[in-house]
């Protein structure tokens, strides 16, 4: 990969995320007009109560004072501090952080597995069986909401067997030593992730599909049968890398969305991670957090973006050399 | 009389589509000796790369192919599976024209020719980089990819990867066409020099007629699906009878002859729907001498004037 293309990339993801933190600036600000307002109500602020409050939201002087502000504080990654739980942001969000990457990690990778499997089998073998019956079952899980899922896994499967917990990260107030404890977390992970997974095994079997379907046509498949190589080897070597190109970017793109996606999800299951921590905010009018979450959020998508991209590269010469 | 490297007989190729059947190849029958080229000539549509891809039965699966096609005394259409992918660039490989994606745009094309030995067991005279010198692009192309080569020098490594398993016929789909005139004629003489110092046969298909009167031994002019004239190549060209074979002819100048040069003459109409053909004479809607005959009677193809070599399909010419 040229030193150029991989340049050009990080400048293009470093702008990017320069935009999205300005625009979480001027968002929060017309979201709420008067973050104070709630106090008011409550109990009577004495006026230097009422300066402390506006000096640690960063309310004070004009809004460029504020701006500059904000820009300070966002690159010393200080979000100042939880409405909520009045402890700071980032260290609210350090905590939750690894559970929710793991959910998502594993079911992501669960999802690019099995997704493109059945996308690449259903469109080399269309019309087949196994597409008609894969592509009616890909398009419902496509259609339904991943929530959806987690509330019948849990209703059918936690509830009426018993087999998996209802929720939590680990059973509470437990300990069974270091294995024991691990395979707690594993068995409360297990629903969890097979709702993320049908989540968006959908989309991921559907794209692939489509992108195989369009490489049938392509005259070098022609070629790679007429120089007698088997079928299998035809689809492997020559198809598959071709139909893979769009397939990871739109992957890329479809993952910002798995992370809205682990908002329900962990909502459902009452998984301690970020989405969970998002829907609290939400609920609670928690703006330092919401701020954050929702820069962390964009700043994933834009990563996972860049990831993207380089993979291309690496999948793709003409990318890699031509630009 | 030694085995020919290919003989097709009474050749049927219909595709399957939503209006119903195809029929794009209607019986035909074609031979090449060792060392020999035919050219195959027709208009787009009328059939000859389909009769190409049929002979490896590289058609679709739903395509409904009759007759047999006999390499090297073997009917590939009878074949299992197995056996055929063994007889596939083994015995009779393809130069595919190089401006269509023919070559997988992300592999390298070094290990796209080498895949094709490796297909076949991986034994073979002539190693990649000396094929790709032979067709005149370096050793060093086998690490490019396709989009890094010109249309003259993919159409190069379509070549040298023809060769890589030291093939008995060698088919040639339109490899000239999309070249420009310089580069084609360095294409034609690669593939020309290649055929003789290896003994091959090949079949050359292509449109223009003017680029088989060197090339090729003999000429078979297609329409709708036939083969209509057959000859020798230079007789065709300058003497051609069929009324197609002379309309086609005459709408290229023939080097050598300036006043051709002056007043090339097109074909009036359109090449006959495949799906709907024409009673009698397929030709007949557009020929300039068709008599009433014509439309009832389609000729078949027969020899002329005693020459065991020189056939033609018109109710006009032939011995009855």
């Amino acid at each position: 990969m040229s030193r150029r293309y991989l340049i050009k990339k990080v400048i293009g993801a470093f702008l990017t995320l320069s935009a999205v933190v300005v625009f979480n600036f001027f968002l929060f600000r017309i979201v709420d007009r008067d973050p104070l307002a709630k106090y008011r109500g409550r109990s009577k602020l004495t006026i230097e109560q009422r300066e402390t409050m506006i000096r640690r939201m960063g309310l004070e002087g004009s809004k460029w004072d504020q701006f500059t502000v904000y820009i300070k504080s966002v690159l010393r990654l200080d979000f100042g501090r939880s409405f909520d739980s009045t402890q700071p942001v980032l260290g609210e969000i350090t905590a939750r952080l690894p559970a929710t990457l793991f959910l998502v990690g594993v079911s992501t990778l669960l999802t690019i597995c099995v997704g493109l499997y059945i996308g690449t089998k259903a469109g080399w073998r269309r019309g087949s069986r196994f597409d008609r019956t894969s592509t009616s079952a890909t398009m419902v899980l496509y259609s339904t909401p991943e929530f959806f899922f987690g509330m019948l896994l849990l209703a059918f499967i936690a509830g009426r067997t018993g087999w998996f917990p209802t929720g939590g990260l680990r059973d509470v107030g437990a300990d069974y030593g270091f294995v024991g404890n691990l395979i707690d977390r594993m068995h409360h992970l297990v629903l969890p992730t097979v709702t993320l997974t049908l989540g968006y095994l959908g989309s991921y079997a559907l794209i692939m599909r489509t992108s195989m379907i369009e490489t049938l046509g392509e005259d070098y498949l022609v070629t790679a049968r007429a120089k007698g190589l088997r079928d299998s080897e035809v689809m492997s070597r020559h198809a598959v890398p071709n139909a893979l190109l769009p397939s990871v970017s739109l992957i890329a793109i479809s993952f910002g969305f798995v992370i809205g996606g682990a908002i329900t999800t962990e909502t459902v299951f009452s998984y301690p991670g970020l989405g969970l921590a998002t829907a609290n905010a939400i609920s609670n009018n928690d703006l330092p957090m919401l701020q954050a979450l929702f820069l962390l959020a964009s700043a994933a998508v834009i990563l996972f973006n860049f990831i993207a991209d380089l993979v291309y590269g690496l999948l793709d010469p003409r990318v890699r050399r031509t630009e | 009389m030694a085995t020919p490297v290919l003989r097709v007989r009474d050749l049927h190729v219909t595709y399957q589509s939503s209006l119903g059947a195809v029929p794009a190849v209607r019986g035909v029958d074609i031979e090449i000796a060792r060392g020999e080229t035919l050219g195959l000539a027709g208009e787009s549509g009328c059939g000859k790369s389909t009769l190409a891809m049929a002979l490896l039965r590289l058609v679709s699966p739903t395509t409904q192919i009759t007759g047999s096609v006999l390499l090297a005394g073997k009917d590939t259409l009878t074949m299992k599976p197995g056996e055929l992918r063994a007889v596939r660039w083994a015995q009779a490989s393809i130069v595919f024209q190089g401006a269509q994606h023919v070559l997988n745009p992300v592999q390298r094309i070094g290990r796209q020719i080498d895949e094709a030995t490796e297909a076949h067991g991986g034994a073979r005279a002539t190693g990649t980089a000396e094929l790709l010198e032979l067709v005149g692009l370096g050793v060093r192309r086998a690490d490019d990819y396709p989009h890094e080569l010109s249309g003259g020098q993919k159409q190069r490594a379509l070549i040298a990867m023809a060769l890589a398993c030291d093939p008995l016929l060698i088919v040639a789909d339109e490899p000239t066409t999309a070249l420009d005139v310089m580069i084609q004629a360095q294409i034609l003489q690669l593939l020309e020099e290649i055929k003789r110092e290896r003994g091959l046969s090949m079949l050359f298909i292509t449109h223009d007629l003017s680029v088989l009167s060197h090339t090729a031994d003999r000429v078979a002019i297609m329409y709708a699906g036939r083969v209509i004239e057959v000859g020798a190549g230079k007789d065709l060209l300058r003497d051609s009878q069929h009324p197609y074979s002379k309309a086609l002819a005459a709408s290229f100048p023939i080097i050598g002859d300036p006043s051709s040069r002056r007043q090339p003459r097109g074909l009036a109409g359109d090449p006959p729907n495949p799906i709907d053909l024409p009673s009698g004479c397929p030709f007949h809607p557009r020929c300039a001498v068709a008599i009433d005959t014509c439309r009832s009677v389609d000729v078949k193809l027969r020899s002329v004037g005693g020459a065991i070599n020189r056939q033609v399909a018109c109710v006009h010419f032939g011995d009855a």
